[in-house]
């Protein structure tokens, strides 16, 4: 049994036209998957349904076996989502208050806050940053904050929308480190993304959306084949495609 | 716990009404007091005394004075001021306009003014989130938690300020980066300008609510204030409403 099962989800914004049709998805314990596909494939739709923030129309969403699909809150406090405009996530006046804002909504005591907020930080080597206004932060820091904000309400499964968009060559590998790290410590990642180059060596699990649904899930090596014809841009190299295992921007 | 800024703070992107995390007299102040003082501060400005020079320049001393205390970085805000003056002007053309007097209109002009920098300051000086806790303390133990929502509210609509105009800069960023002319086309222009401001904004507006929502947040949910009333803040209260008292009865002597 996968860790998290997602059978035939569908979802519409008008009950007309489907957004999501019939997708189904399984994530083991402690993997990295990655999901791409084209520009309105349904990506992001699928991934603030399986948050709770779209309450979704049909199908099972289980994690462990246990079916959340009509406990949006219950879904919305499991799964931790990392939006592609980071910026538009972070509430707090200081990075020390935004990663406390979901610990008090958890209603962890002040107390204990401290811990949670400053092993986060360490975790997202922004510890040196926690006086700081967001504001004042750059993309990648931003990124990285917007990580520890979710990750410190201790979620079963992080996901990350486009989490490499609009940073340069330090901030990707920063982050990228840092999601390394964290399925290395036991952490359950699903990373939505159109750059399989910087990541695909490090996932266990490729899938790729069309239309609404998902048409290839399988271990990289054999997804990688055939998502082309998706329009999914392969990785090339000087002597054609780059092998699954050169996918890392991590050297 | 408070958190001091720390290096890199000037570098950030000043946005109107945003607040700055400093450690002056006026950050130092429990924010129901810097809400009592500014709404005294408004009214003595609406009064009809309020309408003499002599007290409306006492008045306009007051905001002054306090950017000066709290090292105001108003040289950063007149750069994003630009709509205000705009509104400034149509206010005190048209004041002119039905009184033929141009004193009347600066009045208006500077009593406007005075708003926005009462307004500036305020922001300036207190965060959003304490504002509420300190609104949601006072009020949840009257109304229970209404109290709580309503101060819950308060902090979104604080936060969400900033928010606008910073979305505003950025759309006319969009535009001046394609080299549209600011006197072309006005009417069009401010009409387009206003309509894709306000998409951004309701974009804005869902991302937050996505944010808030995706973080557990709950407004009813009671949130404790770490601010208490302290001699500084009856010192403050009492001496900016004997100043005021004192405005009002000079601006009654003089009218």
């Amino acid at each position: 049994m996968s860790y998290l099962d997602v059978r035939n989800l569908s979802f519409s914004f008008d009950h007309t036209q489907p957004i999501l049709r019939d997708v189904s998805l399984s994530i083991d314990k402690g993997s990295l998957t990655i999901l791409t596909g084209r520009n309105g494939s349904g990506k992001t739709v699928l991934l603030k349904c399986l948050k709770g923030l779209y309450p979704v129309s049909a199908g099972l969403i289980a994690i462990e076996g246990n079916q959340f699909e009509q406990a949006r809150k219950e879904r919305n406090r499991r799964f931790a989502l990392v939006f592609q405009e980071a910026e538009s996530q972070i509430v707090g006046q200081t990075v020390y208050k935004d990663i406390e804002f979901g610990l008090e909504n958890l209603d962890i005591p002040k107390s204990l806050r401290k811990d949670t907020i400053d092993s986060t930080a360490r975790l997202m080597r922004i510890e040196h940053l926690l006086g700081r206004r967001p504001q004042t932060l750059s993309g990648g820091e931003l990124r990285r904050l917007a990580i520890a904000g979710v990750l410190a309400m201790a979620p079963q499964i992080l996901m990350l929308d486009e989490p490499f968009a609009n940073l340069d060559a330090d901030g990707i590998k920063d982050i990228l480190q840092v999601l390394v790290y964290m399925k290395a410590q036991g952490h359950t990642i699903l990373v939505v993304t159109h750059e399989l180059e910087k990541i695909l060596a490090h996932a266990d699990c490729l899938a790729v959306m069309d239309q609404g649904s998902i048409v290839i899930e399988d271990v990289p090596s054999n997804a990688i084949l055939s998502v082309e014809q998706f329009g999914v841009h392969r990785p090339r190299c000087s002597c054609g495609y780059l092998p699954v295992e050169e996918m890392t921007w991590l050297t | 716990m408070r958190v001091p800024a720390g290096r890199g703070d000037d570098m950030a992107d000043v946005v109107l009404f945003s607040y700055r995390e400093e450690a002056t007299v006026l950050h130092r102040l429990h924010p129901l007091t810097k809400v009592l003082a500014m709404i005294a501060f408004s009214i003595a400005l609406s009064l009809k005394s309020g309408n003499e020079p002599t007290p409306l320049t006492l008045l306009s001393c007051i905001p002054i004075i306090m950017m000066i205390v709290v090292r105001f970085p108003l040289r950063i805000y007149v750069k994003r001021m630009g709509f205000f003056v705009i509104v400034a002007c149509i206010i005190g053309g048209f004041r002119y306009l039905a009184t033929q007097q141009a004193v009347t209109s600066i009045m208006e002009v500077v009593r406007f003014f005075d708003f926005i920098a009462i307004g500036l300051l305020f922001a300036d000086s207190t965060a959003a989130d304490d504002l509420s806790r300190a609104i949601g303390t006072l009020f949840g133990r009257i109304i229970g938690k209404s109290g709580y929502r309503f101060a819950a509210t308060v902090e979104i609509a604080l936060y969400s300020l900033p928010l606008v105009f910073e979305t505003v800069a950025k759309c006319m960023d969009a535009r001046k980066s394609r080299l549209e002319s600011a006197w072309k086309h006005p009417v069009r222009q401010s009409i387009s300008i206003g309509t894709s401001t306000l998409w951004m904004i309701i974009a804005r507006g869902e991302q937050l609510a996505d944010a808030l929502e995706g973080r557990l947040f709950d407004p009813s949910r009671p949130r404790k204030s770490n601010w208490s009333f302290t001699w500084c803040d009856i010192l403050f209260l009492l001496v900016v409403l004997l100043l005021l008292a004192g405005i009002w009865i000079m601006g009654t002597t003089f009218s």
